[in-house]
């Protein structure tokens, strides 16, 4: 399973194994201050390293961090 | 004055009757202290009684729960019970289980002060954890019955205590295993004076306490990785509180002690059909507005699409994670992993706000 949260530093604390960082807490996948295009691209980023982190052999609880940039929205 | 009334607990074994071969003996009672209990009477003096002893065979609890919990608690009605011991079970595990439910039982219906002990590594200390009923004291004990008489007077001192209706300190200080339970006191140090203290403390490699113990949790076995994802089937979870409009099936948006399945089948987005949040730990503003912020279908569908995975699974899960208790989130996690592999699910993506 991969965890999307935005609070992915916790998520590693709480021993969660695949965990991927999302954006912010009331809207982990996305950015509404960004235009819809973007904002989907932004998500589908976030998507396709959750679904990285899926395909990935980890030990432990192991940070996966999208390359995405977003707004403090 | 009159003693205070102990109801005691023990396995078929400890009540006399039989080892392994009379584990299916059905729950019952005998007048009076019984097997480790004569030793525990003599140990309480005068500060109590046990009056009656409830014993049952170890598989037999596990067939009958309700059965005899039902039956402890009708002897505890009907004897007038002030106070439960139980145990100890040491590392026995169907026995610790007993333990840890007669006395959640007891506490529960009854209010009574139960008493138990058993090995730290007993499965009946995770559910007295889990519990967490303040009436509830579980004592460590060896795992083999050598530490009789150390778990036996630790058992005790705690009755007599409670006997005397006096009331039980920390576990650093009274010995108990701790229930995760923080109290109020009051210092004659400021915080900021304590923490600095403790510092100094662990920068001197001196001994130190900590006030605010951080739960130390289990690690998680590492599910292996998804290896072939062009044929996989994958499923969305969310503890966002994205529910069908109208909350069908009761959601209360925080301690929630359930989940739900909901079909996006016919769906290419989140925003193809109406949804309502509810979730009352974050603002949902923006999670109504488009709820593929928490289910984030309308980019999945696209990589689906793509055939980089095999298929999407029809429905998402969703819990809303607000203040989710520990061990009932435990359970949930439990459950929704079940149904995913009864419907041939590979893999899974948990999207929590």
């Amino acid at each position: 399973m991969g965890f999307i949260t935005a609070m992915s530093s916790m998520a590693i604390q709480l021993k969660a194994n695949r965990v991927v960082t999302g954006t912010k807490i009331p809207h982990p996948c996305g950015d509404p201050n960004l235009s819809a295009e973007a904002d989907r691209a932004l998500r589908r980023t976030i998507m396709n390293c959750a679904l990285a982190s899926l395909q990935t052999d980890v030990k432990g609880p192991t940070m996966f961090s999208p390359d995405v940039t977003f707004t403090s929205g | 004055m009159s003693k205070v009334r102990v109801m005691h607990y023990v396995n078929q074994f400890f009540a006399g009757i039989g080892g392994e071969e009379k584990a299916d003996v059905p729950a019952g009672f005998l007048e009076g202290a019984v097997g480790p209990g004569k030793r525990l009477q003599a140990l309480l003096g005068d500060s109590a009684e046990i009056v009656v002893t409830v014993y049952c065979g170890d598989n037999y609890f596990s067939n009958h729960v309700d059965q005899t919990l039902a039956l402890i608690l009708k002897i505890a009605r009907e004897r007038d019970i002030k106070l439960v011991a139980a145990g100890p079970a040491f590392a026995s595990g169907r026995y610790g289980f007993v333990c840890a439910e007669a006395s959640h039982s007891v506490s529960g219906a009854l209010g009574l002060g139960c008493v138990t002990a058993m090995h730290p590594e007993n499965p009946g200390v995770e559910m007295y954890k889990q519990y967490k009923d303040r009436t509830v004291y579980a004592f460590p004990t060896t795992e083999v019955v050598s530490g009789m008489e150390e778990a036996l007077s630790k058992m005790a001192q705690c009755i007599s205590k409670l006997a005397a209706g006096s009331i039980m300190g920390p576990p650093t200080l009274e010995g108990y295993i701790p229930r995760g339970f923080r109290r109020d006191e009051v210092k004659s140090e400021s915080g900021a004076v304590r923490a600095v203290h403790m510092l100094l403390d662990k920068i001197s490699g001196r001994s130190f306490f900590t006030e605010i113990p951080v739960e130390q949790l289990e690690a998680i076995p590492v599910a292996p990785p998804v290896t072939d994802l062009k044929s996989a089937c994958l499923a969305l979870i969310t503890t966002s509180g994205v529910i069908p409009p109208g909350n069908p099936d009761g959601f209360r948006g925080y301690q929630d002690s359930k989940w739900g399945k909901y079909s996006i089948q016919k769906l290419d987005s989140m925003l193809d059909a109406e949804w309502d949040v509810i979730h009352g730990g974050y603002n949902t503003a923006f999670m109504k507005k488009n709820p593929n912020y928490g289910v984030p279908l309308d980019v999945c569908r696209e990589i689906e699409k793509e055939s980089v995975f095999a298929s999407l699974y029809p429905s998402f899960y969703v819990t809303p994670g607000a203040r989710g208790l520990l061990s009932v989130m435990h359970r949930l996690g439990r459950e929704i992993a079940l149904d995913m592999k009864e419907n041939g699910v590979d893999g899974a993506l948990l999207v929590s706000t």
